[in-house]
This record gives C-alpha cells, structure tokens and sequence, in this order.
C-alpha cells in the first residue's frame, strides 16, 4: 500500500509558460525567489537520491518563492486575493486544505482537457512558499518538499544548501572544526 | 394526470435540492470562519487518479474507488468550547428521510456518527459527524462511494480527519462477527 503513496496524488502538467501572478508577486514583496530548470533541479541532487530523483523526474521548470509574512506585512487578505489572481488566469481549486493555522491550496489550469499548469500554496504563521510549476509532478512529494524545507531533510537542506549558496556548508563545517578544537583543548588539559 | 406526475417530480427534485442545500448550507456557514479547520477536494482532482496504475489488485480497487468520488468536504475545530452545540446543529441539518444511520460509535469522550445516502441501489453520499468536549468534525464525500474502500482511503491519504475513516473497517469487522 505504501508503494501507492508516491502515485496517489501524481498528476500529469503539461504547461508553456508561468504565471503573471507569480511574477507580480516576486516584483510586489522582497524574498526568496529562485527558478529552476530541470537540469538545475537535477544539481541539487548531488546524492542521488531516490526520492528526490521521483519528485523532480517530469518537472520542466519550477519557480519557488518563499516570503516571510511578518517582515513584508503579508496578510491573511492577501493571501485571499493572491488566490483569485490566480482564478483570473484561469487556474482553478483542486485542493484547499486550511488546519492550525496553515492553509495549503492547490491550483490547476487546464486547455482542451489537458493540464496546463499547477500552482501550490502553502503558508504557516511566518512564512509565504509558492511552487509555480511546469511538467508533471507528484502532489504528495511537492507537499512534504514544503514540509522538509523547516524540517532540514535532505530535500529541504539541498534547497537550503543552493539558496544560501553553499554558505549552511560552511557554517556545518565551522561547527565541526569548533568541535575538534574543543576536543583538542580537553585533551590538553 | 401527465401535469399531476410532472408536478409531484418536480416537488421531489426540490425536496431533494432543499435537503442537499441543508448540508452545504452548513458547510458555507463556517467555512470562512478562520477558528475552523477546512479540506476541500474537487472531483476533479479524484477523477485524475483514474488513469493510476496499481501494483496489486488492493491498490487497483482502490484507485478505482477514489476515481469515482466527486468531491470531499471538512470542517474541523478544535478545543471549541461549544464542540457539543455544534455537533448538535450538524446532526439537526442531515435530513432524517434522506440519509440512513450507518453505524455509531463512542470513543473516550467523542461520538462519532457515519450516515449515508443512496441513490439507484449504490451510495452517493457518504456524512460522518464526530463531536467530543472541545472537538467537532463534519465530513462529506460526496459521488459513487464504495465503503469497504473507505478505511483504506481513510488509512493511505495523509489528511487529517481522513483518518476517521479508518473506523469503517470496525464496521466491516463487526459484521464479518455476525456472519
């Protein structure tokens, strides 16, 4: 049954181009904006990991912005009409979830009865995350890349890791050379 | 007589409307209020499972039963001091004459209640009202249910509330007993 998990939610997106919605959002509030290509996606996976192989294998492009609320004053109102912009494009509502505060929505726009586009939306109590995304993508997979993106797994710390552009690396290896140094001093005294 | 025959239809598509618009009517009263949990899953979106391919005969069946539900609605809250006024209201809005108390069940301090509808010999719509101290949960799904697939939907879809569902399979165990 676990095998089915993967598939349940796996919807095929066929898309030309991205949301002027998206776009105006990135130009409107200050935050984390990155665009990746397929081959961009396929860099992230430098451990070649199964799962993540499965998340990106039919993604075309993916745009992913992530704005922290408080900081641009994001409001609950906006999130309202950030929704109905993207219904103005001819996107409609497949999902809305709402629960303990975070509301995760999922939008699909279709041509000739073929999926052209698929927009998910997620926010928690700080943070904005938007996937614009063209080709075909696991529903379930997108969810818990949201997810893992607090959680530091490896999805989320590979995203980290190209956002900050290597500088998570870094900080891991100063903390790791704190500690031999630590080490050092105790076996000294 | 044909006006009589066209006008008793017509006044039992309406009745119909009217105790359908009950439910929804329920739904749209709190789905806006942000104290409450909400899930909203098109037809649409159950529809495109419909090309899936399972790996076993299970997973087959399931998908099967998944494709050919129209649509899901949640209402959650929780630690809601009026959980029990509101279980009430849910219960006062599912029509008596249209829906068929499907089984019961009383769990620490929450009862829960499945109710389902049928039309043309299957099920088409499937309400589950779960009420405790300080939880309330009213779920519908609505189309062509199959309900020994429910528990495992209930088991495989990672959305909280769906879980309730699992309960059925006490029902199908439950009446295996009987047998």
């Amino acid at each position: 049954m676990k095998k089915l998990l993967p598939i349940i939610f796996l919807i095929p997106v066929l898309a030309i181009g991205q949301t002027k919605t998206t776009e105006d959002l990135d130009k409107k509030y200050e935050g984390m904006s990155l665009f990746f290509y397929k081959n961009t996606l396929k860099m992230l996976n430098q451990k070649d990991s199964k799962e993540f192989d499965d998340l990106i294998k039919d993604i075309e492009k993916m745009r992913f912005l992530m704005i922290d609320k408080s900081k641009q004053n994001f409001t609950l109102a906006e999130y309202t009409s950030l929704k109905k912009k993207y219904h103005g494009e001819n996107y409609e509502e497949m999902m809305t979830t709402r629960m303990d505060g975070k509301n995760f929505d999922v939008l699909i726009r279709e041509s000739g009865g073929n999926v052209k586009g698929t927009v998910i939306l997620a926010s928690d109590s700080t943070n904005l995350y938007v996937l614009d995304i063209l080709g075909k993508v696991a529903l379930n997979k997108a969810g818990s890349l949201f997810n893992s993106l607090d959680q530091s797994t490896d999805i989320g710390q590979k995203i980290k890791d190209f956002a900050s552009g290597g500088k998570d690396k870094k900080k891991l290896h100063k903390e790791s050379e704190d500690e031999d140094d630590e080490i050092k001093k105790a076996k000294k005294n | 007589m044909k006006k009589l025959i066209v006008g008793v239809l017509m006044m039992v598509a309406v009745a119909a409307q009217a105790q359908n618009d009950a439910i929804a009517k329920f739904f749209g009263k709190y789905q806006n209020d942000e104290t409450f949990g909400e899930v909203n899953i098109s037809g649409k979106m159950f529809s495109m499972m419909a090309n899936l391919d399972g790996d076993t005969d299970s997973e087959k069946s399931m998908i099967s039963a998944i494709s050919k539900i129209k649509g899901l609605k949640i209402l959650k809250k929780e630690n809601a001091r009026n959980a029990r006024e509101l279980y009430k209201e849910a219960m006062s809005m599912i029509p008596a004459g249209e829906f068929e108390e499907l089984m019961t069940i009383r769990d620490e301090d929450k009862d829960m209640k499945f109710f389902t509808k049928e039309a043309g010999g299957k099920i088409s719509e499937l309400v589950m009202v779960m009420g405790g101290n300080e939880e309330f949960l009213v779920m519908t799904i609505f189309g062509e249910i199959d309900l020994k697939e429910m528990s495992k939907i209930g088991k495989s879809v990672n959305i909280d509330g769906l879980k309730n569902l699992e309960k059925m399979k006490d029902r199908d165990k439950d009446k295996n007993k009987k047998k």
